[in-house]
């Protein structure tokens, strides 16, 4: 929080201002892991940070044309003046001169920002910036992935040579995380134009024929998303039965490039489409993805264990979800990473938070209603998070009987599927086997 | 010049073909070092071939009767380093000879041991550090650093990440081996400023002899606990069996 202030432009890097590790670079971590909880605990402080990104559109613009495309290109890694400061050349644990790809190949970052202005809309209902820079955000991204993707003579839309969140993988083709986030983007885009009516219909109507058009992956016969082209081709490896533990470096224990040819993954990256657009994909295709995928997942990257929880809470795994859980909140106080000292870990420290508000607790935004579907198991007892939608606080406290909401102002809240115009006080309802009953 | 304590390089000298090279990393060591260097040789088969290492290399050279662990433990004592040949009879199956053994987990005095198989290079001197980020490597370092004093030799310090030191996680792995890098400097490395570290990831043994060869390293200083029962200091047995270099044996932690 001391990174966001309630105004101006707010650039918070992956350590915030806790540390000089990561040399105060910002990165999706920002948007996708630290922004949900001020947008919803602070939403000044969140709008703070989108403006980091209104204030640097021309940046992403120049950076777009500079590598052949339009709209807004935000770049991998940023910092003061917004432009990409990705390094291009490190050296690893091996003490090899690798080859960082990054910069150039994990755009996701743009619809990763578009992501969290449609999340904030979603969350605040600031219509002056839902019409204002919020538009232009989720224009300009859109423009971007207009000229990104490449339509094939069959017609389908594809994305290629990116680096998803599974960052072992570099590159890869129609990355479904990437993919479907950019169709996310496209229908945020569209949605935007109808709301403010300042774009030609032919460029709406292209995105909407590109959002149509791309590859998601999804393979009806299994519900699972392939995560790129290619991926169930590659050596079928378990890392949860062959590694000596999880979380673990993959990469380092079976080195770069037998990792690239295996099914090892960094973290989730089908899965994250799960946790992020739940709308978006396959209606109940979390479990077969969560079954498939999580085993497959070296956690590798801090801000896996807190993803994963959140999933396996909504699959209804409460001891898993509560096992990575604990695991993500401890990442910095039983400092795992031995860098604690250079400064905390934010994005995972989001995380945590997501598991609880999006995982146990299924809270969420529309664009109409607070969805409210917890799923807390019996031994994490009551459960409690406070927050705002559009201006209102709310206190939310549920267990595995009982969910209570303190709403201070009238709000309608999304329960078993069915909008609820929450009349502001306490209200209390209590699980059945048919959802959630209003207690009498 | 000559450091303040004045304690000898002392190279323990058998009547064997080892002789010249435990010799001449004793002259190369008194030079660098700024102390004096002198051999010592305990007779129980003849003295020519110890007494010739020695005027090669420019010892003063002394020969003494007596038991010969005793005598080179009395010796050991007075000694800034000792060096000596890591086998003084071939036996095949074990890289450390009984004298050697003795005087390893016997003596608190840094031993130089000169593995059979090694070759001395005409390269600018410079140490290989590993260390392994436990309790011992502060002692390590700072033993190291105290005998080099000023000396002009390069000094690194190296990092193996083996199995059970694998990172759990590792974000953005430029970033991330910088921000490790540079805490693990401050933890085990102090404030000192004469120490570059390498990473590796892999065998720790395998890694340090690549590193060592990569860096022309011309002694590789280890630290340990002076255990040699079975089962203990694995990697200073495979290390005194594999290395060409010169190993600086450092009695810590024990």
């Amino acid at each position: 929080m001391q990174a966001a202030p309630d105004n101006g432009a707010a650039a918070v890097g992956a350590r915030g201002l806790t540390g000089p590790a990561y040399r105060g670079h910002v990165f999706w971590d920002a948007e996708v892991f630290v922004f949900p909880f001020l947008t919803a605990t602070h939403p000044a402080a969140a709008r703070a940070m989108l403006e980091y990104r209104v204030r640097h559109l021309a940046e992403a613009q120049r950076l777009a044309r500079s590598t052949g495309f339009r709209g807004a290109r935000f770049p991998w890694e940023s910092a003061g003046r917004g432009t990409d400061v990705t390094p291009k050349r490190a050296r690893d644990r091996s003490g090899r001169l690798v080859a960082i790809h990054t910069g150039d190949l994990e755009v996701h970052v743009v619809a990763d920002i578009a992501w969290a202005a449609q999340h904030y809309i979603d969350w605040t209902g600031d219509d002056a910036f839902a019409r204002g820079a919020g538009h232009r955000l989720l224009i300009e991204t859109a423009r971007f992935w207009a000229s990104r993707v490449q339509v094939a003579s069959d017609g389908r839309a594809h994305i290629n040579t990116v680096i998803g969140p599974d960052e072992y993988h570099d590159p890869v083709d129609d990355n479904a995380f990437t993919n479907v986030m950019a169709q996310s983007n496209f229908r945020w885009a569209i949605a935007s134009a109808a709301r403010v009516g300042d774009i030609p219909r032919e460029e709406v109507d292209g995105w909407r024929a590109l959002a149509d058009a791309i590859i998601d992956g999804f393979d009806p016969t299994s519900g699972i998303y392939e995560q790129f082209r290619g991926f169930f081709a590659l050596e079928p490896l378990v890392i949860a039965e062959v590694a000596p533990r999880r979380p673990i470096a993959a990469d380092l224990l079976l080195g770069p490039e037998r990792t690239a040819q295996a099914q090892v993954l960094k973290q989730a990256d089908v899965l994250m489409l799960h946790h992020l657009v739940p709308d978006a994909v396959v209606p109940d295709s979390l479990s077969a993805n969560l079954r498939y995928y999580e085993p497959r997942a070296a956690h590798g990257s801090s801000l896996s264990p807190g993803v994963h929880a959140s999933l396996f809470a909504r699959a209804g795994e409460g001891a898993r979800a509560l096992e990575l859980l604990r695991l993500a909140a401890s990442i910095d106080l039983d400092d795992i990473t031995d860098t604690t000292a250079l400064g905390l870990h934010l994005a995972a420290m989001g995380t945590v938070w997501q598991a609880c508000v999006f995982g146990f607790l299924g809270t969420r935004p529309t664009s109409t209603a607070l969805t409210v579907d917890p799923r807390v198991p019996d031994e994490l007892g009551d459960l409690t998070a406070t927050m705002t939608f559009h201006g209102s606080r709310i206190e939310i406290t549920a267990s595995a009987t009982q969910l209570t909401i303190d709403a201070a102002a009238p709000v309608p809240v999304l329960i078993n599927n069915r909008v609820h115009q929450h009349p502001g006080g306490m209200r209390r309802w209590n699980a059945s086997p048919n959802g959630w009953e209003p207690s009498r | 010049m000559t450091t303040n304590d004045s304690k000898p390089i002392i190279a323990a000298l058998d009547n064997s073909e080892a002789a010249l090279t435990v010799a001449q990393t004793a002259a190369a060591l008194g030079a660098l070092l700024h102390r004096p260097a002198r051999a010592i040789h305990i007779r129980e088969d003849g003295t020519r071939t110890a007494n010739a290492a020695a005027e090669r290399c420019g010892l003063p050279f002394e020969a003494r009767d007596g038991a010969v662990i005793e005598a080179l433990l009395d010796a050991a004592a007075h000694a800034a380093i000792m060096v000596l040949g890591s086998k003084d009879r071939p036996a095949p199956g074990d890289p450390i000879g009984h004298v050697a053994r003795a005087l390893m987990v016997q003596v608190a005095t840094p031993i130089v041991v000169i593995p059979p198989g090694t070759v001395l290079h005409a390269h600018p001197p410079a140490v290989l550090i590993p260390i392994d980020g436990s309790d011992t490597s502060a002692p390590t370092l700072d033993s190291t650093l105290a005998l080099f004093g000023e000396a002009d030799c390069a000094r690194t310090a190296m990092f193996v990440f083996d199995e059970p030191r694998l990172p759990a996680f590792a974000d953005h792995a430029h970033h991330e081996t910088e921000a490790w890098t540079r805490e693990f400097q401050r933890r085990h490395l102090g404030s000192t400023d004469l120490i570059d570290i390498e990473l590796r990831v892999g065998s720790p043994v395998e890694q340090v002899l690549e590193v060592a060869a990569e860096q022309h390293a011309t002694l590789i200083a280890v630290g340990w606990s002076q255990h040699l029962d079975p089962g203990r200091a694995h990697n200073v047995r495979a290390l005194i069996e594999r290395s060409s270099v010169p190993l600086l044996l450092l009695p810590v932690g024990s």
